[in-house]
């Protein structure tokens, strides 16, 4: 070991301000030791920028946050202003950087060339150009409008922003056709329809778990899926310390695996449960009487079997308690519900006191599987009855409404400046769901045909009723996986001369398209906004296109229609281009937008602008203008106020909880009325069993079911994987590498789970290749016999058995061979007819398995 | 003497696999390949008991960081390639690895070959990228499914000039960001996360706040306080491995 | 004197016994006053030091340049068995081997401060542990200057982790050499080391004052 320098020898003073600075380390005349002088050697990350955007892989629509790097995502976690996720996301958003980074993604507009279509046909693809692909489009339509027959265009919608009005309610009308078709009744319609007619929120619940005793959750698993995820995921372990928590789930779900109580009831005898529940609460008397109200003398006359006399009882935000219990009720006891759904008297009952002794912090977490099925609306009413019972609407750990989100409307009266008379008049006539018949009430927020079925529109299509479709445009969906009774969507699709796919990558929807038209992943490279609430708090957060787009893609919701509307305007329909310039000018300046970019950006300005502007209190968080709002992202409301629907202010009829529902009688009167029938026929046409006054009280309904005891031994219970983006996340390895995170799953395939006990009865052991079969279709999976299955059922989770995609969600993308079977195939078509729901939960869908 | 280690409150976890997800965007780690998981962080499922009283239990996993790292032990290259850091992390270097594998055999928590997963209790702490072969083939693959419309892997690797696309661009002394071919890798605590005060990429995901990191030997550190509160558990203790990764209380309140 | 003199002041006697333990080169160690401004630093810091440092000087004036190269390689160098080895993980480690884990240690103690070591030599040598130690010093004293007192509070926190993890080896390593060596020289040095590695570890232990 030498001296290398005489230096070495020398005194050091203190070093000169300007030699520190430099950070070099030569005025210290070292000798050994040198400045490392690899700069990529230095720890740590290299530069980058979080952006924020919203990530929409289920309805949570969480506000998130990208890092960004040389112009590629990298990262993702929640946005750092959420008072929703304070900052993290579930596992979806991570995963979602391999939708985004896809190798199947579409890169340029293409066209089918061969005309036959089908599923398992090679719809022959070519590349087009994007002026190619608009021309032809604009010329199908106008074609349309030329015959006097604008409705035979129908647009089809998909998961979205509320940017949506553009493309599904602006141009649909201004070109004059009523079919704009949402999904919304594929998720979750009679869980709305439950709320709705008991407390008159069209809506899904707010739930305010930080603040249960008792938390009792039906029919999903928050932790997983459904609404608030990351706010539950964050909560959950604290509640357990504090709370007690129960589960009611056919299967074991992560919830229920963790949770106090698993009640794993038989599929579809969720109404039983839940007046079993109610029974023991009034019987006990022990519901809320801060809510409810009281007998004038105090005295409990709730005895099984015993009418009570109306008079007696005084309610105070309520309607209707003692009719309910006359009717439904007071039969229900924990022993008679318990043959029903298979859950013990005893654990019934100690559910029910436990909920009574915690009343009213009480989380009653109504989930679809509790609602989504074909008798399921009343179930869902009966749930959600029970946060009546208990005093926890609107209050203090219980379930919430929202706060209000201070944004823009479309505007109606410059939307009829420039419609024409053609538009006005074929936009009144009847959709092709066919909503609003007799036999599909679909009552949406109380009104005859109110909201959408977007299972029926396979119906009306195949059987040209109303009448045919002739040019059919989809955006973000993808109907011929994602609804149940698949079969019925193929034909459907395959007869529809003309349809054009807005899409990312090629999905079965895709391989009945004619025009396919590449767009922008959400969350990624787009523009636009969405309204979401979790933890008391109302969000709107916007989605920012964090990078640019690899491709030459455009955005749905903004960039079709104006596109469309200029080429509309080269054949002498301007009233699109014109309505879509004066809606959407910049509201700051005024001026019109010079290209569909900058009509996006217009558009999310004008609908964002209260929220920003700084003229109107939000009452919610302050955002400087249209850069702080593009910078934050997001805004935050203040916290819901409890109980502010209490004191006769709740949107049902009699401004009260209703357990008579005086909203639903009303709506369904409207109905017979409009079609000159009575209430109980009404019944009769939907698959209800209730006659009289029992259809306008939660009770409980026996369950449908497609196909015998003797062939189809098995009841099917469908569930979201916690991987799901919807599904959309099949096409991602890393979805399978992990799929093992659902309770009892495997990754690498589609696993159906089974009862050791039906694994034997049937000869199948773990791990075997099986045949699954119902009355709707069949396909090929893997079985695992596992303990965390109700006897009697198996449960699969929904998202695989792909024909089209990409080349990992598929067995083979060229041959249309599936990775598994999907569950919309398993599942007979049916549908939850007062609501116009799907129905895919409730046992329904009855199954055989056999080894292959 | 800093001893880096983690605590899992199980209590808290719900098993939902954004911690591991998170380690996979940060650290870049390939796609399952050759019975190599390139899982860095994991998980093992657990079910007990028969319908209706079944429990069920998820345990993340990840390197233990084991004070007597058998791994560090079986290491033959001088200066070792698995070493042990000055604050008790089992650090990689990539540079001196010769991909001999004895520290995947010698590990208890690793397997040459992973050939199922977390739902049969299978993981491995330790993989090894296969001599000769592509670490990322997913993103050098040439093939469209539809010709001339959609992508391709090598495609989006070229146009966003990153394999894979959305790679985190960080730098260490020991290991790279992407590693190459006929070495092991392996958790790393994400030293160069740690190294600039911040926490390792799982821990800031984790949405439940069930992974708490930090120096178990400074009493007043989060870890060090949970570890005083509560009872926990080593995967393996038979094993003499001391980990350094340490479980709390139980999943399930059943 | 002011806190980042006194730092300073520390460092300076870092680096100067880590040129005490580099190749001799008697004459430029006269010229340039090593023992000299040795002796004058650890005044203050160690008198018992200051003392040894006094010594060195007086034999380094009457010993020749080769024998004092010839004692150095055989107390440190080689080719024979070493009879003082210079580095540390031969101490610190059960095995007694020449670049163990502890040598990597040290290394990444360098490598995290933002340095390598540009000479053929393993990192924890004892004169490159005493000039990272300097180096430390050095640069907590600039912190100090310029009122950055968190910096100087980490650079504090770093000096006291490596001279506690990783030069515990010290007494050990004095203790063979005086020992062994030929010349008063080596054996003053030695005496030098220990005395100040002594005062420097009630400063490093928090049984003096820091600064």
């Amino acid at each position: 070991m030498k001296i290398k320098r005489r230096d070495f020898l020398k005194l050091s003073a203190i070093a000169g301000a300007t030699a520190a600075l430099e950070g070099a380390q030569s005025h210290l005349g070292m000798n050994a030791l040198a400045a490392s002088s690899k700069s990529d050697k230095k720890i740590g990350e290299g530069p980058g920028e979080w952006k924020p955007t919203t990530c929409q892989g289920c309805t949570t629509w969480c506000p998130a946050e990208v890092f960004v790097q040389d112009g590629r995502a990298v990262k993702v976690r929640g946005n750092r202003y959420s008072k929703q996720n304070d900052g993290k996301v579930c596992p979806r958003g991570h995963l979602s950087l391999q939708q985004v980074y896809d190798p199947d993604r579409l890169k340029v507009p293409m066209k089918r060339t061969n005309p036959k279509k089908g599923r398992g046909v090679d719809p022959k693809f070519v590349p087009i150009t994007w002026d190619e692909a608009f021309n032809t489009i604009a010329d199908k339509m106008m074609e349309l409008r030329k015959n006097e027959e604008p409705e035979k265009f129908c647009l089809m919608r998909g998961r979205y922003t509320y940017m949506r009005d553009i493309i599904y309610d602006v141009l649909p009308k201004i070109f004059g056709t009523p079919n704009n078709i949402s999904h919304s009744s594929t998720c979750a319609e009679a869980e709305k329809f439950g709320s709705y007619y008991t407390e008159g929120l069209w809506d899904y619940r707010d739930y305010d778990i930080s603040n249960s005793k008792y938390i009792l959750i039906w029919g999903c698993d928050p932790v997983a899926s459904n609404r608030m995820v990351p706010a539950t995921i964050k909560r959950l372990g604290d509640a357990l310390d504090r709370a007690t928590v129960a589960a009611v789930d056919p299967r074991l779900t992560t919830s229920a695996a963790k949770a106090n109580e698993w009640l794993p009831l038989i599929p579809g005898t969720d109404g039983a449960l839940a007046l079993a529940i109610a029974h023991v609460i009034l019987t006990d008397g022990a519901w809320n009487r801060e809510f409810v109200g009281d007998f004038i003398d105090r005295f409990n006359r709730f005895k099984a079997g015993k009418t009570v006399n109306e008079k007696d009882f005084v309610e105070k935000e309520t309607h209707g308690l003692v009719k309910w219990w006359n009717l439904a009720v007071k039969d229900m006891t924990a022993a008679k519900a318990a043959a029903i759904c298979g859950v013990p008297a005893e654990q019934i009952l100690r559910v029910a006191r436990g909920l009574a002794k915690s009343a009213p912090h009480v989380a009653v977490w109504m989930g679809p599987g509790a609602a989504m099925q074909a008798r399921g609306a009343y179930s869902a009413m009966a749930v959600h009855a029970l946060a009546g019972l208990l005093g926890s609407v609107d209050n203090v750990g219980g379930s919430l409404q929202a706060a209000k989100i201070p944004v823009n409307k479309m505007d109606d009266d410059i939307l009829k400046k420039h419609q024409d008379d053609l538009a006005k008049k074929h936009t009144k006539l009847e959709k092709i769901d066919q909503r609003g018949r007799l036999e599909l009430p679909v009552l949406a927020s109380g009104k005859s045909g109110g909201g959408v079925s977007t299972n029926n529109v396979p119906t009306g299509i195949l059987n040209k009723d109303p009448y045919e479709l002739k040019v059919v445009v989809g955006y973000m969906n993808n109907f011929v996986f994602s609804s149940n009774g698949t079969d019925r969507w193929e034909k459907a699709l395959s007869s529809v001369p003309f349809t054009v796919h807005l899409t990312t990558n090629a999905s079965e929807f895709t391989m009945f398209a004619d025009i396919v038209l590449p767009c922008a992943v959400s969350k990624y490279e787009r523009y636009g906004f969405v309204k979401t609430k979790a933890n008391r708090y109302a969000t709107c957060t916007l989605l920012q296109p964090v990078v640019d787009p690899i491709w030459d893609v455009i955005q749905d919701e903004s960039e079709f229609p104006f596109l469309l509307a200029e080429k509309f305007k080269e054949r002498g329909f301007p009233n699109l281009y014109d309505c879509l310039v004066e809606m959407y000018s910049d509201p700051e300046t005024g001026a019109a937008p010079k290209d569909s970019k900058e009509f996006t950006v217009f558009a999310l300005k004008y609908y964002t602008q209260p929220l920003w502007d700084g003229k109107k209190d939000t009452h919610g968080d302050k955002i400087n203008g249209w850069k702080d709002m593009l910078e934050k992202g997001m805004w935050n409301s203040e916290a819901y106020k409890y109980k502010a629907h209490w004191g006769g202010k709740f949107g049902t009829v009699t401004k009260k909880f209703e357990f008579y529902s005086e909203t639903l009688k009303k709506a369904l009167t409207g109905h017979a009325e409009k079609h000159k029938v009575d209430v109980d026929t009404v019944m009769a046409k939907i698959n209800y069993t209730a006659r009289g006054e029992l259809a306008f009280v939660p009770h409980h309904e026996p369950s449908m079911r497609h196909g015998s005891e003797k062939d189809f031994p098995l009841l099917f219970v469908d569930y979201k994987s916690r991987l799901n983006r919807e599904g959309r996340s099949q096409n991602s390895p890393w979805y399978y590498e992990f799929k093992h995170v659902d309770p009892g799953d495997i990754g690498g395939q589609d696993t159906v789970r089974i009862h050791p006990a039906d694994a034997a009865k049937y000869g199948v052991k773990d791990g075997d290749k099986i045949k699954l079969t119902s009355m709707g279709g069949s396909g090929e999976c893997f079985v695992r016999v596992w303990e965390g299955v109700r006897p009697g059922t198996v449960s699969k989770s929904y998202g695989q058995g792909h024909w089209a995609y990409g080349r990992t969600a598929t067995g083979d993308f060229a041959g249309s061979a599936t990775r598994g079977v999907n569950n919309n195939t398993i599942i007979p078509w049916e549908l939850e007819r007062l609501s116009g729901s799907n129905a895919r939960n409730g046992g329904h869908a009855a199954v055989r398995i056999e080894k292959i | 003497m800093t001893q880096y280690g983690m605590i899992i409150d199980l209590r808290k976890c719900v098993g939902c696999g954004a911690c591991a997800l998170a380690c996979k965007t940060e650290n870049n780690t390939a796609l399952r390949k050759n019975g190599q998981t390139f899982n860095w962080a994991d998980f093992i499922h657990e079910t007990s008991g028969t319908f209706p009283n079944t429990k069920f239990r998820t345990m993340p996993v990840l390197c233990n960081h084991c004070s007597n790292a058998p791994c560090v032990e079986a290491c033959p290259v001088e200066p070792k390639a698995m070493f042990k850091t000055p604050e008790g992390m089992t650090m990689h270097n990539d540079e001196r690895c010769i991909g001999c594998r004895a520290c995947q055999q010698a590990c208890p928590y690793s397997m040459d070959e992973v050939m199922k997963d977390g739902a049969s209790g299978q993981y491995s702490v330790i993989s090894y990228n296969a001599e000769g072969e592509s670490t990322q083939p997913f993103f050098t693959d040439t093939t469209e499914v539809i010709k001339g419309c959609s992508a391709s892997g090598a495609e989006l690797a070229a146009l966003t000039k990153a394999t894979p696309p959305h790679k985190t661009n960080y730098s260490h002394p020991d290991y790279e960001n992407v590693r190459r071919d006929n070495i092991v890798e392996k958790c790393i605590f994400c030293d160069h996360r740690v190294k600039n005060g911040l926490l390792p990429a799982c821990v800031e995901a984790c949405p439940s706040g069930a992974r708490v990191f930090g120096d178990l030997n400074d009493p007043a550190s989060e870890p060090a306080k949970l570890l005083q509160k509560h009872a926990s558990v080593v995967l393996k203790e038979e094993e003499g491995t001391q980990p350094n990764v340490r479980y709390i209380r139980e999943y399930s309140a059943r | 004197m002011n806190n980042s003199e006194e730092v300073l002041h520390r460092g300076n006697c870092f680096k100067l016994l880590a040129a005490c333990f580099c190749e001799p080169d008697n004459e430029m160690f006269l010229e340039e006053q090593l023992c000299d401004n040795l002796a004058l630093l650890l005044q203050s810091l160690s008198p018992a030091a200051a003392a040894q440092a006094e010594a060195m000087k007086s034999w380094l004036q009457i010993t020749e340049q080769e024998r004092l190269r010839l004692d150095h390689a055989a107390l440190f160098v080689g080719p024979f068995e070493l009879i003082a080895v210079p580095y540390g993980s031969v101490y610190l480690e059960n095995n007694r081997r020449v670049m163990g884990d502890s040598t990597l240690s040290t290394q990444r103690f360098y490598q995290d401060a933002g340095l390598l070591v540009e000479m053929k030599e393993p990192p924890d040598h004892i004169a490159i542990e005493l000039e990272f130690m300097y180096f430390l010093c050095a640069k907590e004293a600039e912190a100090l200057s310029q009122g950055a007192l968190d910096e100087a509070m980490r650079l504090q926190g770093l000096q006291a982790e490596f001279f506690l993890k990783m030069m515990a080896w010290l007494p050990q390593f004095c203790e063979l050499v005086r020992a062994g060596a030929d010349t008063e020289f080596y054996r003053a040095a030695a005496g030098c080391l220990d005395n100040f590695y002594a005062s420097c570890r009630l400063v490093y232990t928090g049984n003096d004052t820091i600064n």
